[in-house]
């Protein structure tokens, strides 16, 4: 039976308590423990927002947020220690259906190995008392449409019928082996379909009451029919405090409701309550209907009777009221966001301050790493990296030149200059790749094109070289070494790694000594031959959104449309400086062109990719954007 | 009730214990039937368990070595084969493995049955894919409990019961979701011939056998339920013709025993059949699990009255076979299938000669890693399908320049360097890493110099210790490799070798270098006896070691102790100088190689047999006297 004395917590950890369900946990047992220490552990990924967790709790000190992966036994391992943990409620999994569909190794991975970790880490520490796992009602599989149909009860074999309900059951499989083996103090809580503030907008609700916002129609898969029942997101937060307060460790229990309501009738309710909160008349909801997914479970019906007898819980919350609620919630104006925790590797290079400069621009937290890769031991930089934990790194380091060489002339040379080139161009990117990947993290490589040379298949005015092609030119130590890093990179795309490789960077600062453009307006001799440009100011941004988005692979991150040298100058003289002093214009025609060309890595690369991901000027319109703003200020 | 009649079968785990049963039987069962069996060739299972016959008929079966996660090999052996049936062992069932790591066994067992789920759903042209599971997955049943049906929860107690419980969701939902044709059999401990020698029946037989008293986990009073092999092939092979698509068999024997009983009986019919070597009865505890199941009681009668199968070998009787096969001398085994990459090179083809020697399957791999494609170097380990590579590849010389100065130079050295010796071996890491086969990379010591914490003398460098020699450009990009490689610390083994001696008069055999000397610089170094060094390599790599090790032998030399010896045992005549510290060529020498000396202790812990660097030079000596003296 269920204790009598009710267990308080003192150090509670939540993860995934940036989630829609943990964020509202978070939100309402901060004051329903008044003395309890919240620990929230998230990766801030799909939908997750740190500042879905109200504002005065997280300026409180009786709650700090640490974005990582649960997958991090280090982290987990110092966290658990550091803050004495007693208590944890263990919210953290990638809750998308379709996501998992598409790839389920990656969802058993993320869902399952990275709970396996997480588990480990809890028996290491040794020191909890309670652990809430919530699970799903999804393990069951689903129940028929007939009026008679009993709920599944705590007793009843589990039948996952989609990926991503198969990984929860294989958490909770593990969760029974580790109880009998660890005599960890663990409660499983299977929760059915919830709603209330803060959900992705892929889901029901807040995609319904956007819906009606716009006074649209309402998609639903299939006939619509599939009944599903309402929780509001309180009361399964009251009962997951029953449960870590009162619940039997070991057992397992149901959170749910018997209201059930189809889709359809959702949709009817929804139009309504946003009608009625914006004024406007009531208006007959629409609806069109779309194809269901590979197998769209029908109905998830389950007995709550257990924690109700037990724990004394059941659902408190009216659904108009919890409806009333959510849309009051959904219309609100957001006024903050936090979706990222990034850390820089070369922050302080001319692409890398640029880079800062755009984070702060745009109120994107981050940090910047200390640790020099391959100088330091390695040791030590995973240590910092687990210490900043960050939800997304960026690498913009890389060694172009040093000591009296402003250029990668710099690298040739001895095994000195070999050491600094593998190590700073290739060490460190792999490094950080690698771990990234270990840990949960998303990472950004700001890499090179520099890697391409025209060649049969790729000449002038042809084709370019696409994200999937390798490295053709090898004329530089420079571009030997990240040629190779080009290509190890490639093998870690399918995780969230992202290659993003920029060619002839260039902003319309004048007065930065490595701009590209800053530079040719000096040089005495152009050749005249079309490039890839990457016009930083349009390019970060793009580079910023997709590491958001956690996008990984390789990326050719430059404006369409190759522009040669003296097309840059052209454009430059005609929008800016009508005085530009006279250079040698050398055609590839030329002998000399003809050497460059076969000498140099002077390439065209495809950017249909990054073309399809986000909207991008061309080189010429953003040249001819960026010199008008380099006009004005002049005439200022 | 329809009967099916298998035409081309799929068999993953064939050369473990039942999977290797199961193939016999069906061999025989299925006279039409098309035998394919994947087999990662993990530690215990043996090729060999397949009958001679059926290797021999070329017609009817084939053995593909290869992980059930890699992808592009199982969706072309299902193409190239039309398999209509699977029947699904592979898994790495060892509880105490999945105890050590946790991680890695859902990696090994749930997750590549997921990528091979996958694959069958693309496929889909199965008729049938039998999964086989495990009564632990029900986890355990109390004295008096009733037995566990198929509707039954699952709370599994250990990691491995965990692994194949998840399994179980996973299918299931590929059952729901994409129509997979799916039956699951859960089994209860099944015994017999071929088992390897870890589980507790063998162990057992062999421990009466050779006289040593038994060991017991726990108080040895759990129950465990014994089904012969037969006749759980059986079972199986009929349920696959007759099971119902859909549903969870468990298959049993209704006989139990515990732990401490079943040692007893095998004592007992041990000393039945050898009464000379047997000792009297006596136990002693061995290391405890975390949690041990009292009894995995389960109810096996939806298999009888729907199958119409049931156990009909006693336990005596198949104990009696039991013990009987495990006292015939050994059979065959054939257990790795190695590609070498690098194979024709100084040391590469050494150690193909050792596998000749030793009768190891192998085959030397063609593509040339980071010249060519990746896709056409991946393309070659799906093809040969391995369950080892290992790479010797690396760039030390070149046309016109015996040593590693030839990779000083501008951007075409700098990228042969990278890419023999870093890019490629990442390569095939990685590679590797993907599609489940072991690697080993065939590094250096020569990464390190003497300093302060590591003088002559003093400490040696240990696996953990980072690069600090970089002044030659084969040293700095060695360097980054080992480094790299400690990423691959679960899946790679990265040896690190230096200096390499044989015993053959051989211009690259580091004493036979020293013997033609006529200057030495002196500094005492840690070298490598290939004699001794490539067999332990060999086993490490069937026992399927990783992370990095140094493999030199222990001590260090100097190149005047080389030729001292020369002079005792050879050639009293021959002289040579000493490059002093004063010598104006002192610097240079000592700083374009790595001098240093490399921790052992972790080889010889392994190893602890393994000669000293002195004795192997004084062997090598030796061997390269008498062949001068053959000559």
């Amino acid at each position: 039976m269920a204790g009598k004395v009710a267990y308080s917590p003192q150090n509670v950890l939540v993860t995934g308590g940036c989630g829609f369900i943990g964020s509202n946990f978070v939100n309402f047992i901060f004051n329903a423990w008044p003395n309890v220490k919240l620990v929230n552990l998230d990766k801030l990924i799909l939908n997750s927002d740190a500042c879905y967790v109200e504002k005065n709790i997280r300026d409180s000190d009786r709650y700090k947020l640490i974005t990582g992966d649960i997958r991090n036994r280090s982290l987990v391992e110092n966290l658990l220690q550091h803050h004495q943990i007693d208590t944890i409620i263990n919210f953290a999994a990638d809750c998308t259906s379709t996501r998992c569909y598409q790839n389920p190794v990656e969802a058993l991975e993320n869902n399952t190995v990275g709970f396996i970790e997480f588990l480990e880490a809890v028996r290491t520490y040794g020191g909890v008392q309670r652990f809430v796992h919530i699970s799903t009602d999804e393990v069951y599989g689903d129940s028929s449409l007939a009026q008679d149909e009993q709920g599944k009860t705590e007793s009843t074999m589990l039948s996952p019928q989609n990926p991503y309900a198969a990984t929860k059951a294989c958490c909770e499989a593990f969760v029974h082996s580790y109880r009998a083996s660890y005599n960890l103090p663990i409660i499983i809580l299977r929760i059915n379909n919830i709603y209330g503030p803060n959900q992705w907008n892929v889901k029901v609700v807040p995609r319904f009451i956007q819906v009606a916002r716009e006074q649209g129609k309402f998609t639903v898969q299939g006939t619509g029919e599939q009944l599903r029942s309402w929780l509001f997101v309180d009361d399964a937060s009251e009962g997951i405090r029953r449960v870590a307060e009162r619940g039997v460790l070991g057992e397992m229990y149901n959170l749910g409701t018997g209201f059930e309501l189809n889709v359809l009738n959702v949709g009817r309710a929804i139009q309504k309550e946003v009608d009625q909160q914006l004024g406007r008349p009531e208006r007959e909801a629409e609806f069109i209907s779309i194809p269901d997914r590979p197998y769209n479970d029908l109905r998830y019906l389950i007995d709550s009777s257990k924690i109700e007898r037990e724990l004394g819980w059941k659902p408190v919350i009216p659904f108009d009221e919890g409806l009333r609620r959510v849309v009051a919630s959904e219309l609100r104006e957001k006024k903050e966001e936090q979706r990222m925790n990034v850390v820089i590797y070369g922050g302080g290079g001319w692409i890398g301050q640029q880079f800062q400069a755009l984070l702060k621009e745009k109120n994107i937290r981050f940090q910047l790493a200390e640790c020099r890769i391959g100088k330091q031991p390695d040791a030590q930089v995973l240590e910092e990296l687990i210490s900043l934990a960050p939800t997304h790194v960026v690498s913009c380091t890389g060694r172009t030149h040093g000591g009296n060489f402003k250029t990668i002339e710099y690298l040739e040379g001895g095994a000195d200059k070999a050491n600094e080139n593998v190590r700073d161009n290739l060490y460190c990117v792999i490094y950080l790749a690698e771990y990234c990947k270990k840990l949960g993290i998303h990472f950004a490589y700001i890499g090179t094109g520099y890697i391409f040379k025209y060649d049969e298949e790729h000449p002038v005015g042809g084709a370019g070289f696409k994200e999937g092609d390798i490295p053709n030119y090898f004329g530089n130590s420079y571009s030997v070494v990240k040629g190779f890093t080009d290509r190890m990179m490639t093998h870690f795309g399918e995780f969230e790694i992202l290659n993003a490789r920029i060619t002839l960077p260039l902003n319309f600062e004048l007065n930065e000594d490595r701009n590209l453009l800053a530079k040719i307006i000096q040089y005495p001799k152009i050749f005249d031959i079309p490039l890839s440009i990457t016009v930083l100011p349009d390019c970060l941004p793009i580079l910023v959104d997709l590491m958001e988005k956690r996008v990984g692979g390789n990326l050719n991150l430059m404006n369409p449309g190759p522009l040669s040298l003296h097309d840059i100058l052209q454009l430059y003289k005609q929008c800016v400086d009508p005085n530009l002093k006279d250079y040698e214009r050398i055609g590839v025609e030329s002998e000399v062109g003809q050497r460059l060309k076969e000498t140099k890595a002077h390439c065209t690369v495809d950017t249909t990719y990054v073309q399809s991901l986000s909207p991008i000027l061309s080189s010429v319109d953003s040249l001819k954007a960026g010199f008008e703003k380099i006009r004005l200020s002049k005439n200022v | 009730m329809t009967m099916r009649t298998p035409k081309s079968v799929l068999v993953t785990g064939g050369c473990g214990f039942i999977g290797s049963n199961f193939i016999n039987q069906i061999y025989i069962r299925w006279p039409d039937a098309k035998i394919v069996n994947l087999d990662k060739l993990l530690p215990g299972s043996n090729a060999c368990n397949v009958d001679c016959d059926l290797r021999n008929n070329a017609e009817r079966y084939r053995l593909v070595v290869g992980d059930c996660c890699n992808r592009e090999l199982t969706m072309k052996l299902l193409q190239d084969h039309q398999i209509d049936t699977i029947v699904h062992f592979a898994a790495n069932s060892s509880v105490d493995d999945c105890y050590r790591d946790s991680v890695g066994a859902a990696r090994n067992n749930v997750l590549a049955m997921t990528h091979f789920l996958e694959v069958c759903r693309l496929y889909d042209r199965l008729e049938l894919f039998m999964h086989i599971s495990t009564d632990e997955v029900y986890g355990d049943s109390g004295k008096d409990s009733q037995p566990k049906m198929e509707q039954s929860l699952l709370t599994p107690t250990n990691p491995y019961a965990a692994t194949k419980a998840s399994c179980e969701a996973m299918l299931n939902a590929y059952r729901v979701s994409y129509k997979l044709p799916t039956i699951t059999a859960r089994m209860n401990n099944v015994y017999g011939p071929r088992q390897c020698n870890a589980k507790v029946v063998p162990r057992f037989v062999l421990q009466a056998f050779e006289g040593q008293p038994f060991t017991v986990m726990s108080d040895g009073e759990q129950l465990r339920s014994w089904m012969y092999v037969d006749d759980c092939c059986e079972g199986l092979a009929k349920l696959a013709e007759q099971g119902r698509i859909g549903e969870i068999y468990n298959m049993g024997a209704k006989f139990e025993l515990s732990i401490l009983d079943l040692a007893k009986q095998i004592h007992e019919e041990t000393k039945r059949q050898s009464p000379d070597t047997v000792a009297d009865f006596s136990t002693v505890p061995m290391c405890d699990r975390p949690y041990i199941d009292r009894r995995y009681h389960i109810d096996t009668q939806k298999m009888e009255k729907e199958i119409g199968w049931t156990c009909t070998t006693s336990f005596e009787q198949g104990l009696q076979r039991t013990v009987a096969w495990y006292m015939r001398p050994p059979m065959d085994r054939q257990t790795e299938k190695i590609l070498i990459y690098g194979g024709k090179g100084w040391i590469g083809s050494q150690f193909a000669k050792l596998c000749d020697d030793r009768a190891v399957a192998y085959v030397l791999g063609a593509t040339r890693p980071g010249d060519d494609r990746d896709e056409v170097v991946e393309q070659e380990i799906v093809r040969v399908a391995p369950s080892h590579v290992v790479s010797f590849l690396g760039r030390t010389h070149g046309p016109g320049c015996n040593t590693i100065e030839y990779l000083e130079g501008g951007p075409d050295k700098l990228k042969e360097n990278a890419q023999d010796n870093l890019y490629a071996p990442w390569l095939l890491a990685t590679l590797c890493r993907k599609l489940g086969v072991h690697m080993t990379y065939v590094g250096t010591g020569c990464l390190f110099s003497y300093d302060k914490d590591h003088p002559i003398g003093g400490r040696g460098y240990t696996e953990d210790d980072e690069p600090n020699y970089f002044g030659n450009s084969y040293s700095v990009v060695k360097g980054y490799t080992d480094r790299v490689m400690h990423h691959f610390d679960d899946s790679v083994l990265n040896a690190r070798i230096r200096l390499p001696v044989n015993f053959e008069l051989d211009t690259r055999n580091l004493v036979a270098k020293v013997i033609s000397y006529k200057q030495i610089f002196d500094m005492p170094n840690s070298i490598t006896i290939l004699p001794d060094i490539l067999p332990i390599l060999l086993d490490l790599m069937k026992k399927r070691y990783t992370g990095t090790l140094n493999m030199t032998n222990p001590g260090a030399v100097k190149h005047s102790e080389t030729l001292a010896a020369y002079n005792r045992l050879v050639d009293a005549e021959k002289t040579w100088q000493v490059i002093g510290d004063d010598d104006p060529r002192a610097e240079s020498m000592r700083s374009a190689r790595a001098n240093c000396a490399l921790d052992t202790t972790k080889l010889q812990q392994l190893y602890p047999d393994l000669r000293s660097a002195r004795d192997g030079v004084l062997e090598a000596i030796k061997h390269i006297a008498a062949q001068r003296a053959a000559q």
